[in-house]
């Protein structure tokens, strides 16, 4: 093939592959199909199914053809010399580029350019970044552009006083479910998560977001049991629980799970369910201490991480064993666990007669529980979790886990996680 | 219900030593593709290439095949003119990344003069953000690892005071997380190159006083898998890069005792490419300068013999650091 032929060829693929995105809104995926040699003598370009296919053996050609213009295009652009005809072109030449190889960061610079000079539209771009997405899961450039196209959509709304629109949020999450499902442990995904809660989520409606992404993580973890960044993410909402105010209600279910798991009452029969009171009893904080706004924050942050160690964890470590995420989550529950109590009375000035609630709080879990007992597993260096009664019934929980799950590799390391970095002996 | 441990298994036949003639030669031809196809794939990360593979040479005691005058005249071609910040390779825009490197390698051959330093500093200066971190380019996105870049650019330039260091310090804090690691941004996972960019960040702006040392170290020695590789993240397969990552972090920590050093020499010779030369990040997998770098200095680190010696926090020949007169913070007990 002549050059001259060979840059028409790559001009046709390349109008072709643009024709087909432009018509179709609904491309799931964009791969390269490995073709070694032209035998067919057709179009490279493969679209069915809204999945677009394209032939290896013309990748080169058209990759040499791009960057052989496409750095020529931006010089003019940059200089204000482009004409309005090849700035198409420019485009095509860029979504070629892009499409076989994603991590030329001046790639999506040049159509940054392009967008500044309002010469392509910010959501056709969050549709092409898709589809690169689609074919490369990790490329962190591809998650930077679409920030950057987003921040641009939210200082538009910003300046013209508009709530950002909930569904730019779902859009987000469904590209990032995509990228997160065709690359395990996709840090650049998840990343791309929590800049989205951040950033995009109405705060009104975070209540209930968050809720939802609790359910989400739920269900991935149980599904990707040793992929560590689904859990870091599911930490992420726990902390947010606790931090931000906007989250103003208590998540019924998981305090009806601590109340009837933990706690009961023998004066009502019944389990303690009053946010307030929970606080007390296992925090040893009387409420009218803690400012009103702030008893959600604490119990939700509270009752999600007891919900995590006795259910989520408990419950998946006999089916899964020997998994170092899983471990690791259980690592973040007991540390931030056993730090609260401490933490939530430094953080209010509490008095330390925390104890004397603690100790008039009618707990189930008994009598086992109290530290003479499991101090014959864990000897305390340090008395400072010592008197709180969410300490000792996470400690208990943690003596029966430990019991169960005998010494195999990753419960010896978690052992000596808890007696090296956390201190208990 | 069985479970297989994420790790490979290594096979019999590991070199016993440090394929060096081979590994010079694999870079030296590496360069010298320059009008294929898959090296113009890479043009994108052209001058980060030239550093791993200039400086895994120097640590081999071999010179390269281009003159310093033709690497200088490369990397001046690639500083940009108006911000002053230097791009990966001519006609791609600058980029933060790139800029260290090409730093990097002007420090090794002593040929700061070649390009203009202030307009580097110019750079990295107009990168910083009020919150104290800093942008890659100009385009905004943010990460730990440019805050690694910025200092490190500015150290080898003896121009530290140009930024507000209080502030990137405070930036870098609060990437922190509970298990003493850090990710990549305020409340991302801990991340193995990401905890190198900030305990080497720290280490440069000598605020080690700051990290949770042991929690810290810890946590790296748990990334030490059978196979005697290290991983990033849990859970993660081995890779020789992390060789890098971890080692350098235990090093400026004062903690490299922590891990076995023995099962990871082994780990690291076997991930060597006997036929081609050049390490792959695992064994029998396709060898790259990147790699090869981060298995020559993981070799240095360990104190394996006739590799050059060094330097943790900036992955340098120790020779380089010493003749500009900079001490990082290292943690000694």
């Amino acid at each position: 093939m002549s050059s001259t032929e060979g840059d028409a060829m790559s001009n046709r693929i390349l109008r072709t592959i643009k024709k087909i995105i432009e018509n179709d809104q609904n491309i799931v995926e964009f791969d390269i199909i490995p073709t070694p040699y032209n035998l067919k003598n057709k179009s490279p370009v493969v679209y069915e199914d809204h999945s677009i296919g394209l032939e290896s053996w013309c990748i080169k050609h058209i990759y040499n053809y791009a960057c052989s213009n496409l750095f020529e295009y931006y010089d003019q652009l940059k200089k204000g010399k482009l004409s309005y005809m090849k700035m198409g072109e420019f485009n095509d030449l860029l979504i070629g580029a892009l499409l076989i190889n994603p991590h030329v960061t001046t790639f999506w610079n040049m159509k940054r350019e392009l967008i500044e000079r309002e010469l392509l539209n910010v959501d056709d771009e969050l549709y092409f970044s898709k589809i690169v997405i689609s074919h490369k899961a990790k490329v962190s450039d591809a998650f930077a552009y679409r920030r950057w196209l987003l921040q641009r959509i939210i200082n538009k709304m910003c300046s013209m006083n508009i709530e950002v629109p909930y569904t730019l949020l779902q859009n987000e999450f469904s590209v990032i479910h995509m990228a997160s499902q065709k690359s395990p442990n996709n840090y650049h995904s998840w990343n791309h998560r929590i800049w989205c809660i951040e950033n995009l989520a109405p705060k009104r409606q975070l209540q209930q977001i968050v809720y939802s992404e609790l359910s989400y993580t739920q269900e991935w973890i149980n599904n990707h049991i040793s992929e560590h960044v689904g859990y870091h993410y599911r930490q992420y909402l726990i902390t947010l629980t606790k931090k931000d105010n906007s989250i103003s209600s208590v998540y019924g279910s998981f305090l009806d799970f601590v109340s009837s798991e933990f706690l009961s009452s023998p004066k009502s029969n019944g389990p303690i369910v009053a946010p307030a009171e929970v606080l007390q009893y296992l925090l040893g904080v009387p409420s009218e201490q803690l400012p009103p706004e702030e008893i959600a924050n604490y119990t939700n942050y509270m009752c999600l991480m007891l919900y995590d160690l006795c259910i989520l964890v408990d419950k998946l470590n006999p089916l899964f064993p020997e998994h170092e995420a899983l471990y690791y989550h259980r690592r973040f529950l007991m540390y931030h666990l056993l730090n609260l109590p401490l933490n939530i009375h430094q953080a209010h000035q509490i008095s330390d007669n925390a104890n004397s609630g603690t100790k008039n709080s009618v707990v189930s879990i008994g009598s086992d529980m109290r530290a003479n007992k499991w101090s014959k597993l864990f000897k305390v260096s340090s008395n400072r979790y010592e008197g709180y009664a969410l300490c000792d019934l996470v400690l208990h929980c943690d003596k029966k886990f430990l019991a169960q799950s005998g010494g195999s590799r990753e419960a010896e390391r978690y052992r000596k996680w808890l007696s090296n970095v956390m201190g208990l002996k | 219900m069985a479970t297989v441990m994420k790790d490979i298994e290594l096979q019999p036949n590991i070199p016993t030593s440090v394929l060096f003639e081979k590994h010079a030669n694999f870079i030296k031809e590496y360069s010298q593709k320059e009008n294929s196809y898959e090296y113009g794939m890479t043009d994108y990360l052209r001058m980060s290439g030239m550093f791993w593979g200039l400086t895994a040479l120097e640590l081999m005691n071999t010179l390269p095949t281009q003159s310093k005058d033709e690497i200088a005249e490369f990397i001046k071609n690639c500083q940009d003119p108006e911000s002053g910040g230097i791009s990966a390779c001519v006609k791609h825009d600058p980029h933060i990344l790139h800029t260290l490197s090409a730093i990097q390698i002007l420090c090794i051959y002593d040929n700061l003069n070649a390009i203009d330093v202030d307009g580097v500093v110019r750079y990295i200066v107009s990168l910083q953000l009020s919150d104290g971190s800093f942008m890659g380019d100009k385009w905004g996105e943010v990460d730990t690892r440019f805050s690694f870049c910025a200092v490190a650019t500015l150290a080898l330039l003896d121009r530290l005071n140009a930024i507000d260091m209080n502030q990137a310090v405070e930036f870098v804090m609060s990437c922190k997380n509970f298990d003493g690691g850090y990710g990549s941004r305020p409340l991302s996972e801990s991340h193995a190159g990401l905890i190198y960019c900030c305990v080497g960040f720290l280490s440069i702006t000598n605020r080690l006083d700051l990290v949770d040392r042991d929690t810290l170290a810890w946590w790296l020695c748990e990334r030490q898998l059978p196979s005697g590789g290290l991983n990033g993240r849990p859970e993660k397969l081995p890779d020789v890069c992390y060789s890098w990552w971890v080692l350098s972090s235990l090093s400026i920590l004062g903690r490299l005792h922590w891990i076995d050093a023995e099962a990871l020499k082994k780990f690291i010779l076997a991930c060597q490419d006997t036929d081609t030369g050049g390490f792959a990040d695992r064994p029998g997998d396709v060898a790259d300068p990147f790699h090869t770098l981060f298995g020559i200095a993981a070799m240095s680190l360990l104190g394996y013999e006739s590799v050059q010696k060094v330097n943790p926090t900036f992955c340098m020949p120790q020779h380089v650091i010493d003749r500009l007169q900079l001490k990082p913070q290292i943690l000694t007990d």
